[in-house]
Parts: C-alpha cells; sequence; structure tokens
C-alpha cells in the first residue's frame, strides 16, 4: 500500500494488550492500528473502556508491567535524529532508551493533572526537574526556560513558585502543558486533557494547544470522548469501539460521511446545537459488553443495527476496506 | 464508486426506524447482558477473602483456638488442678508414633532422679517401657461445654504420664493448663469487644450522623478517655477492686474496664466511616424520599457499616487478649483458681525459672499466635470489606 | 402541549453556606451559592439550567427540595390549585410535599445503595409513604421496571451487575415511585457515555409525555439542554443571568455569558469551524464574587457602570429575561451566526 510509503512519525500496526486480572483476562487491544504524521494532530474517540487510554499507555510503555501483556504488533515511532524508526513494542519499559523517550521526544497530558503534578514541589520546581533530565543546563538556564514556558501557556511568571493545589483546573491544566512542552516533544499525547474543564475553560485550553502545535511543530494524538472537541483539533480521526479501531479517516471524511454503523450511531446519538427540527435521538440500542466477556465476531454486531435485522450475520471478524482514498472501515457492508 | 454512500444512508434508516418500544428496549438490555450474576455483599466480601492466603490461614488458626477453647475439657488430657507431683517441672514429653514396626503412638515410660550436683529432679526416658496413647480414653470427669457430664478426653494414657508440652512445678500438665487459659484468654477479647462495640457504635455511628454537638461533645470524651496512659489506667481501675471478690466475679469486671477503654477506637472508625457514607447520593435520596432519621439510620447507616463493624471488631480483639495478659502477668487480672495465659506467664517470672524450666513460657507462644492471627484476618477482612471500591 | 398553569415558584432564594474556621468554628465568611434566583415552571414543561461548574445548580435543586434550608427566599409548589410554601411546612406536610417533587442524581452509582437489591432500591420510597408493601409492592416495582426499559429478571439483583445506563434507569424509577408531578432532574446524563445518554434523554422524554411530568432539567452541556428544554436558564455564580425560551435563547441570546458559552461549545459540523470567543481569565471565588456585574471581569463588552452596579433583571421581549446593562444595545451572535460568520 502506499500509505506505508509516507514517513509517519507514529505507526501503530495490529496492536494486541491484554490485562491478566483475577477474574479474567481484559482483552483491552485486540488489533489497532493507527498512524499519525509529523505535525498533525490525530484524535481517537470511542466510548469509555474501549481503549483509547490503554493505547496511550502502551505508546509510553507506562502499563502495569505484571498485570499487563503486549500480545503482538509493533509501535514504530521515528525518532528525532534517526532515520529508521524503533519499535516501542519491543523496548523493555525500564530500559534508558524509553526513559530517553518519555517527556523528551514524546510528552503526555493526563485528564487530572492534580495526579500528575507532584504537590509537595512548586511548579517551577517540577518544570525544571524535567528540562533538567533530558538537557545539560545549569539551574539557572531551567528556570529561565520554566519562565519561558509558563508564559508560553499564558500563565502569571509568580505560578512558578505556587504549589499545585493552589491552582485552579485550568491553571493546572496549563501548567502540566507547560512541562510536558518544556522539552520539545515531537508527539504530544493528549489524554482527555479537558474532560474536568468547564467549556469556557476547555476552550482556552483547546486554543491554547493549537496555537502550541503550530509554534512548535509537533504532533498531537488527541484522545476525547467528544466529538466535538475532536472536530475542531484534529486532521484525522480514530474511532474505537472495545479495543479495535472500526473507522479512520480524514476528520471531514469521518464525521462529514460516516460509514460504519457504530460511528453513524454515535453522531446520530448527539444532539445538535441550534437544530431546530427538534428530532428525536436515535441512539445505539444496548450497552458496551462486560470487559471480560469476549466477543467473537464482528465487535459491534451485538448493537449493531444491520445485525438486528438480519442485514449481516456478525460471525466473521470484517476485515478493513477502503472504500475512498484514506477512508477506512471495518465492516462487511463495504465489501 | 459512489455505492458506500447508499450504504452509510441504509444504515442511518434503520437507525431511525428503530423499534424503540419499551418491550424492545428491556428485550435488547437482556439480550446485550453482562454475566454478572446477583451478588450480594457478603458474597463479594468472601470472595475477596479467600484470595488473600494469609488471612485464610489467621481465620483458620483463630477458628481452631476457639473449637479448642470450645471442647477444652476434652482436648485436654488433664483437668486444670490434676497434680502428678511426682512428675513436677517434667520438661515436653517426645511423641513417638512407631511400635513394634506398626502405627502406634506413645512415650517413654520415665525414670526419675537427682542430678547429684544441682539436685534437681531429672526424668530419663526408658525406651523399654513404652506406654501407648489411647484415644477416646476415660480420665477426670467434667461436663462438656459445661452441660454434659463425661470423662471421655480425646487422648491419654492408662499408667505414668502424657505431657505434650511439659508440667509446672506442682506437676501439673501444661498442655491442659493452657487449653484451659484459653477458654477464658480468648473470651474476655470476645466480651470486652462486644461490650466496647455497644458504646462504640452508638456514640460513633450517632457522633458521624448528627454531627453538631454531639459529634463534639463524644470526640472530647474520646480525647479525654484517651489522654490516659492505659496500663496505669488499667491497673488503678483493677487495684480497686476488693480482695475478696469471687475470682469469676473479678474477671467480668475486668473485661468491662477493658471496654471502657477500648471503644474510643472503635467509635472513632465508625464515625469516619459514617461521615464518609452519609455524604453519599442515596442517603440524601432516602431523605428526600421522605424517610426519618431513624430509617436512614437503620436501614441504609448500619447495614452500610456493619462489615466494618466486624473488620474492627476482629482487629481490636488483639489488644483486648495482650491487655488481659499483661495485667494478669502483673497479678492484677484474673487470679488462681481461675486460669488465663497471664496467669500461666506468671509462672515464668523470674529469671532462675525461665532458665531451668523454658517450656513454662510456651503460654507466651500462644499468645502471639492468636494476635498474629486475629491480626491477618483482620487485615484480609478489611481489605475485602469495601467490595465496591476495586 | 404545556398547559399555563404554573407548578413551581421561586421567589428570591438565596443561600450562602457560611465558612467555618479554626477550633471554635467561627464563621469567617460565606460562599454564595445562591443569590436572589427568581423563576416559575409551567405544568408538564422542562426548565433547563445550563452554568459551569460550581455556578449553583445543584444547590438550587437541593434547596428547592429542602434538603438544606435556604437563607432567604421562598420556594412555591402548587399543590392542587393552592400556592405553598415548601420552606414554611411542618414536618408530615413535608413529608406529604415529597411525594409530589423528586429529584434523579447525576452520578447513577453513588446514588443507589450498592447494598439492596433493585426491589428494595425502587421499592423504598412505596414503604416510607406506606403506600404499598408485599406482593403489591412486588408488582408496583414490577411496573416501574418495565416503565424504564428494565427487564422483571431484574428484581434481585444489586447495583453492581448493571451498567451506568442501566443505573441510572434504576434511579429514574425510583424517583416516579411515589408519582411526582416535578422531577429535578440534576445532571442526569453527564456521567453517560454519548450512546446511552441518548437513551436515557429519551426515555425522560417518553415519561414526560405518558405521565405528565414537569421537568428541571439541569446540566452544564448546551446541547443537550437545548434539545429537551422549552426554556432555559443560565446561570453565572449563584444568579440566573438569562432566561427564555430555548429557540430565542440559542439563536439570540441576550447576555454577553450566554454568547460566550454557546460559542465555546465545540460542535461536531466539521465543515464550520467557527471564531470561538475566549473569555479571559477564570471564574470568580463564590465567597468574595465582584461587585457590580458580576460577569464583569470576563465580560468583553463590560464598561464602568457594570463595575459598580448591579444590572436590574429585566424583560426584554416578552418572555425573554436577561440581567446586563446592555442588553438593549448590543447585537450578540447566537449558534446560527456562529457558523455562518466561521
Ligand atoms: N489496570 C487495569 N487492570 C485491568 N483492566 C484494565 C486496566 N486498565 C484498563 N483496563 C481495561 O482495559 C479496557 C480499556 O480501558 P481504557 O482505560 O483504555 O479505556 P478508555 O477508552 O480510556 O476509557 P475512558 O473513556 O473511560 O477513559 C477496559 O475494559 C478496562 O477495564
Ligand atoms: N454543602 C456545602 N457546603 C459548603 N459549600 C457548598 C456546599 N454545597 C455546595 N457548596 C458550594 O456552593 C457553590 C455551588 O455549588 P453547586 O454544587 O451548587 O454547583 P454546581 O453548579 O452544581 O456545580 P457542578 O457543575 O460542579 O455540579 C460551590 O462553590 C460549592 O463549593
Ligand atoms: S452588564 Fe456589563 S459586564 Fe455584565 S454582562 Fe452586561 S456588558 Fe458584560
Ligand atoms: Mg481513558
Ligand atoms: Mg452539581
Amino acid at each position: 500500500m502506499k500509505n506505508e510509503e509516507k514517513n509517519y512519525l507514529l505507526t501503530i500496526k495490529d496492536l494486541v494488550v491484554h490485562f491478566h486480572t483475577l477474574e479474567g483476562i481484559v482483552r483491552a487491544l485486540e488489533g489497532v492500528s493507527l498512524h499519525l504524521e509529523q505535525g498533525k494532530t490525530l484524535g481517537l474517540v470511542g466510548e469509555s473502556g474501549c481503549g483509547k487510554s490503554v493505547t496511550a499507555h502502551s505508546i509510553l510503555r507506562l502499563l502495569p508491567p505484571k498485570l499487563c501483556k503486549i500480545k503482538g504488533g509493533e509501535i514504530l515511532f521515528r525518532q528525532r535524529d534517526s532515520a529508521e524508526p524503533i519499535d516501542l513494542a519491543k523496548v523493555d519499559p525500564q530500559s534508558d532508551l524509553i526513559r530517553s523517550i518519555r517527556g523528551h521526544e514524546i510528552a503526555m497530558i493526563f485528564q487530572e493533572p492534580m495526579t500528575s503534578l507532584a504537590p509537595i514541589y512548586t511548579v517551577g520546581d517540577q518544570i525544571m526537574e524535567a528540562i533538567m533530565l533530558h538537557r545539560q543546563v545549569s539551574p539557572e538556564q531551567a528556570r529561565e526556560s520554566a519562565m519561558e514556558m509558563l508564559k508560553a501557556v499564558a500563565l502569571a511568571e509568580n505560578v512558578v513558585d505556587e504549589y499545585p493545589y493552589r491552582l485552579s483546573g485550568g491553571q493546572r491544566q496549563r501548567a502540566m502543558t507547560a512541562m510536558a512542552l518544556s522539552c520539545n516533544p515531537s508527539l504530544l499525547i493528549a489524554d482527555e486533557p479537558t474532560t474536568a474543564l468547564d467549556v469556557t475553560i476547555q476552550a482556552q485550553i483547546l486554543e491554547l494547544l493549537m496555537s502550541l502545535q503550530k509554534e512548535f511543530n509537533m504532533a498531537i494524538l488527541m484522545i476525547t470522548h467528544n466529538l466535538g472537541v475532536i472536530a475542531e483539533m484534529a486532521d484525522e480521526v480514530a474511532v474505537m469501539y472495545l479495543g479495535r479501531v472500526v473507522e479512520s479517516g480524514a476528520i471531514e471524511q469521518v464525521l462529514g460521511n460516516p460509514l460504519h454503523p457504530y460511528t453513524i450511531g454515535l453522531l446520530k446519538s448527539l444532539p445538535k446545537m441550534g437544530d431546530q427540527t427538534n428530532r428525536r435521538l436515535a441512539p445505539i440500542p444496548g450497552s458496551v459488553p462486560d470487559p471480560l466477556a469476549k466477543v467473537e465476531g464482528c465487535p459491534f454486531h451485538l448493537r449493531c443495527p444491520v445485525y438486528k435485522q438480519k442485514g449481516c450475520d456478525g460471525k466473521e471478524l470484517p476485515s478493513v476496506v477502503e472504500p475512498e482514498p484514506g477512508h477506512l472501515v471495518r465492516c462487511v457492508l463495504y465489501y | 464508486m459512489q455505492d458506500f454512500k447508499g450504504t452509510a444512508q441504509r444504515i442511518t434508516d434503520l437507525y431511525n426506524q428503530q423499534d424503540l418500544s419499551d418491550e424492545s428496549i428491556a428485550q435488547q438490555m437482556l439480550q446485550s447482558e453482562q454475566t454478572a450474576e446477583a451478588t450480594s455483599q457478603w458474597r463479594l466480601m468472601w470472595r475477596k477473602f479467600k484470595r488473600n492466603r494469609t488471612a485464610v490461614i489467621g481465620g483458620v488458626v483463630v477458628l481452631l483456638f476457639y473449637l479448642t477453647a470450645l471442647f477444652g475439657d476434652f482436648v485436654a488430657p488433664y483437668s486444670l488442678e490434676d497434680r502428678m507431683t511426682q512428675y513436677s517441672y517434667l520438661p515436653p514429653q517426645k511423641i513417638r508414633f512407631i511400635a513394634d514396626g506398626r502405627f502406634q503412638p506413645h512415650v517413654y515410660g520415665l525414670k526419675s532422679g537427682r542430678d547429684p550436683l544441682t539436685l534437681q529432679r531429672t526424668y530419663v526416658p526408658d525406651p523399654e517401657h513404652k506406654i501407648p496413647i489411647r484415644f477416646f480414653v476415660e480420665g477426670s470427669p467434667y461436663k462438656l461445654m459445661g452441660l454434659f457430664p463425661t470423662n471421655r478426653h480425646l487422648f491419654g494414657v492408662e499408667e505414668g504420664i502424657v505431657s505434650i508440652l511439659g508440667t509446672d512445678g506442682q506437676g501439673r500438665d501444661m498442655f491442659s493448663r493452657i487449653i484451659k487459659g484459653s477458654q477464658i484468654s480468648l473470651t474476655v477479647g470476645l466480651v470486652g469487644v462486644a461490650l466496647s462495640l455497644l458504646i462504640g457504635a452508638v456514640l460513633g455511628v450517632a457522633s458521624g450522623y448528627y454531627g453538631g454537638w454531639v459529634d463534639n461533645l463524644v470526640q472530647r470524651g474520646i480525647e479525654i478517655v484517651r489522654s490516659f496512659p492505659p496500663i496505669p489506667l488499667w491497673m488503678a481501675l483493677t487495684a480497686a477492686l476488693p480482695q475478696h471478690w469471687p475470682p469469676l466475679l473479678t474477671y467480668f469486671v475486668i473485661t468491662v474496664i477493658l471496654s471502657l477503654i477500648g471503644w474510643t477506637w472503635l467509635a472513632r472508625q465508625l464515625r469516619g466511616k459514617v461521615l464518609a457514607i452519609r455524604e453519599e447520593d442515596f442517603i440524601m435520596a432516602a431523605r428526600l424520599a421522605g424517610a426519618s432519621d431513624r430509617w436512614i439510620i437503620f436501614r441504609h447507616l448500619i447495614p452500610a457499616t456493619f462489615s466494618h463493624i466486624v473488620v474492627i471488631s476482629t482487629l481490636s480483639m488483639p489488644s483486648m487478649i495482650l491487655a488481659e495478659s499483661s495485667l494478669s502477668f502483673l497479678g492484677l487480672g484474673i487470679r488462681p483458681p481461675l486460669t488465663s495465659w497471664g496467669v500461666l506467664l506468671k509462672q515464668a517470672q523470674n529469671t532462675q525459672v525461665l532458665l531451668l524450666y523454658p517450656w513454662l513460657m510456651i503460654p507466651g507462644f500462644f499468645v502471639a499466635i492468636s494476635i498474629l492471627a486475629f491480626n491477618f484476618m483482620g487485615d484480609g477482612l478489611r481489605d475485602a470489606a469495601d467490595p465496591y471500591t476495586v | 402541549m404545556t398547559e399555563d398553569t404554573i407548578i413551581l415558584e421561586v421567589n428570591k432564594l438565596t443561600k450562602h453556606f457560611p465558612i467555618y474556621r479554626g477550633f471554635l468554628r467561627k464563621v469567617v465568611g460565606s460562599v454564595q451559592a445562591l443569590n436572589d434566583v427568581s423563576f416559575s415552571v409551567k405544568k408538564q414543561e422542562t426548565l433547563g439550567i445550563v452554568g459551569e461548574s460550581g455556578c449553583g445548580k445543584t444547590t438550587l435543586a437541593r434547596v428547592m427540595l429542602r434538603a438544606y434550608e435556604p437563607t432567604s427566599g421562598e420556594v412555591l409548589f402548587n399543590q392542587d390549585g393552592e400556592m405553598i410554601n415548601v420552606f414554611s411546612l411542618k414536618k408530615a406536610e413535608l413529608k406529604r410535599l415529597r411525594r409530589n417533587i423528586q429529584i434523579i442524581f447525576q452520578d447513577p452509582l453513588s446514588s443507589l445503595n450498592p447494598r439492596k437489591t433493585v426491589l428494595e432500591i425502587i421499592g423504598e420510597p412505596l414503604l416510607i409513604h406506606g403506600v404499598a408493601h408485599g406482593q403489591e409492592l412486588k408488582s408496583r416495582v414490577c411496573e416501574l421496571l418495565k416503565m424504564v426499559g428494565l427487564s422483571v429478571n431484574h428484581l434481585d439483583r444489586y447495583p453492581n451487575a448493571f451498567s451506568g445506563g442501566q443505573r441510572q434507569r434504576i434511579a429514574i424509577a425510583r424517583a416516579l415511585a411515589l408519582q411526582p408531578q416535578v422531577v429535578l432532574c440534576d445532571e442526569p446524563v453527564s456521567a453517560l457515555d454519548v450512546s446511552i445518554q441518548a437513551q436515557i434523554i429519551n426515555l425522560l422524554q417518553d415519561l414526560q409525555k405518558d405521565l405528565g411530568l414537569t421537568y428541571l432539567f439541569i446540566s452544564h452541556d448546551l446541547s443537550v439542554v437545548e434539545h429537551i428544554s422549552d426554556r432555559v436558564a443560565v446561570m453565572y455564580l449563584g444568579s440566573i443571568v438569562e432566561l427564555a425560551p430555548s429557540s430565542p435563547l440559542y439563536q439570540r441570546p441576550r447576555h454577553p455569558y450566554t454568547e460566550a458559552l454557546l460559542s465555546a461549545t465545540p460542535t461536531i459540523d466539521p465543515a464550520t469551524r467557527k471564531k470561538r470567543i475566549i473569555l479571559p481569565g477564570e471564574l470568580p471565588n463564590p465567597s468574595n464574587p465582584p461587585p457590580g456585574c458580576k460577569f464583569h471581569t470576563r465580560c468583553t463588552y463590560a464598561q464602568d457602570v457594570c463595575k459598580t452596579t448591579v444590572p436590574a433583571w429585566e424583560e426584554i421581549s416578552p418572555g425573554h429575561w436577561t440581567a446586563c446593562h446592555r442588553a438593549k444595545e448590543l447585537e450578540l451572535r447566537g449558534v446560527g451566526e456562529l457558523k455562518s460568520s466561521g
């Protein structure tokens, strides 16, 4: 395929991740494939429990090592000054290599910044630490850069000496972003960065991320369950269901012309603002199966209206097809 | 080429035409049903508890101890006051299992003599003289569980002596005395915890639920009680007990004294729990449905704290057992003819005895084991008690 | 569809939570959670309440049900044609009123007692009021279960065996057990996934139609509120700043805060990426709200008068109320215009 030839920054191929819990095996990822170009934004959407966070954590190898196994697949990441991409799925999660990538080339921001900011150090100290970990600079220079970063995320200079608990939710998310961007990463993973925030603050953060992306020319993997946020932020989007990508493509393709029954259902479930017809919502029936249950065949068939109307037997796992260039869908109806 | 747009449109239409009547929704719910069975709180707790190996071992040990205490007179080969003066300070005997090539538990008979230097009595096992250990033998009479008169014992010998943990200076079998002692040591804990539960649960739940001045009063009360150092306080209280009181009454009063101090910890723990549960929406929902305080306390709060009461009681058992042992050891608690582990340990008070007859310290080992077992079990219960926070 | 009789009237409702400090619990200030809130709800209509976190939505619902005593103001409920003040009711009368006004909570997990079965949970209000017991209770609960789209087989299960959406259905069944006239929905769909959210919204709408319910629907999601509400009130820092039928409010808002909220809400229409109004700063501290118009610290249209004088609560066009000094002169952009200007 010609897609392969492109120089993607990040390519995930058929990633399979299982959790071995006491209750049984949770098949969190069952073959996820994604790719992300330098400087672009890829949105990852799906309902709670579909594996968005697990995908993100696999890239940085942050998953609990005892509980969780990468069963297969590749995570190809192109490092800054090397021609050949490395496979992060094969890297030892304790190795120096992954440590030098974390925070330096790939940074991450989380939904609740409080959990990733240490409560007993000032914001400035934490940013300085992040800088000095990856760059050979003196504390004075590090503090200088920390101030600069805080300015870039539109925080007042005195925040440098504040403790995280003294900041509001929006300020904390900004501080977290400043810390993540302090080493100028080429990929930023944002896991529900605005879910805990109010819409007006969310708008501020999204605006900030977009302007920083231009300034630093970084790629963003934007994880959220809010399709609106994706629509405004992303260039490409991948829709996940039960550990699989069921549809992906350019944002106009997927949201403007959805193909997979799940994507169509998601869009039909959303009330549209300013839509005066007051049409009744057409939700997806049922709910996501238990994480311990193994769904055979098409992951979506239990809730799919086509399957219900006997338009598809749901038994086989559909392969991915490409009805229009760049627009991939995993559904037998498009064979 | 444009065909896929038609397909997408068809799917959209299917969504719009869905039968969304209540009947069909219920049907769909059943189809995408999760396999979770109806699991009650206790089942969930048990499942979690089972997984904790040390907790289960602790639980089994505790259970064994109580069973032994319950059937103490049966399990012990001798009664509390059986004195075999010719065998005083006998070290623990070795039990042998094979005699004449077949399974026959037995002990050797003893020849006693005197050490010519120290004039200590010494015992020499005589391999020629095998005394078989018999099961369900007749011995001194007793009432099983205080009810059924009988004279059968789990094991015993027809001649000589069987003393697996040795004897004391008056020739009383330590094993039998430890078992009899456990009856008191273990029940002081039970009764004490039950009493402190009564005080602690009422005050703890009330202070958590009502807050305000009730809470203030209870909390200050707890602080006052806790600001006394416990051992001198116990000593003062027990020393005040008249010497002529019958031992049984002393025993009872001592449990009351222990619980008068023990309840504070319990009340604190429960109050914290109630404070947390009080904020849950389901309490608010009940209130807004018109439920009275009494309804909420008895239908929601108490059942919700019940598992914690179990945990807290288990975890406060060790301190009760320890307290009783220390008091009796100091001679302030249980007094002979009643026997507890603390009373038994009192015999091992001086170093000379310790050096010469180290087996008199074995009751201390039992204290330690029971405390460890309770702690292991309590920790397991605590981890299992909140089956909803996983 | 809606009648014009007023079923619920809130007059100048104010709630301040005292802030205590120190050992003697001295009052050192107060959180002004609600300030002079007034509105009325018509029979069988849905009044939506939107606003950002901490603006007092939950407090409003709970004070209306007298879960907290108000600082001042009154809530009148139309009981068989007579307006009675919720705050002057005696214990027994209040219990009777509770049959008529019920509430659904945001978190379907915390609002169901994990130790009770579905039968016990839904049957509880019936038992409290002595409406039914034994076999009759069971059959009433079965009816309610069917009404919310659950199966009768679920009666003896515990809440942890259900998904979020199913739990919220149980909570709805419990709220409807006493056949109330008014249901206060405090963010009933905020904790749910989009597809489940739509199921619950449809269910609420159907129940309203079948049972003639009146809803107060609280949410921070503007599109959900628009979809379900006949009229919408926008709250900011403990006060209502705008109240209007939903279509005028979304198409032609008259308060700068409403405009900002509308523009900040991301929409999925990829063709119309709009130009956002980014409000500067953050929500002020509710224990120390700014003087004058509370919104002036973040308002792009603020003038000197806004910093000193509290704007009046005025009916700017029939049924359209707002509190802004410049409401008459400003041409604010609604949803439609936001789109076309992008
Ligand atoms: N530490 C873990 N132990 C066991 N199972 C886990 C663990 N972390 C995640 N899972 C399981 O993996 C699946 C995917 O979880 P993941 O957190 O990626 O979902 P998500 O898409 O990020 O959802 P959300 O929107 O709720 O954040 C879920 O079924 C979850 O139960
Ligand atoms: N019991 C209470 N004691 C003290 N302050 C309270 C109490 N309940 C609410 N508050 C305060 O009152 C203000 C309004 O809170 P409220 O919960 O009503 O907001 P909300 O609009 O429901 O927010 P959210 O969207 O986060 O649910 C907040 O500042 C909150 O901190
Ligand atoms: S009164 Fe002034 S500050 Fe308040 S919203 Fe209107 S213009 Fe803005
Ligand atoms: Mg996640
Ligand atoms: Mg709220």
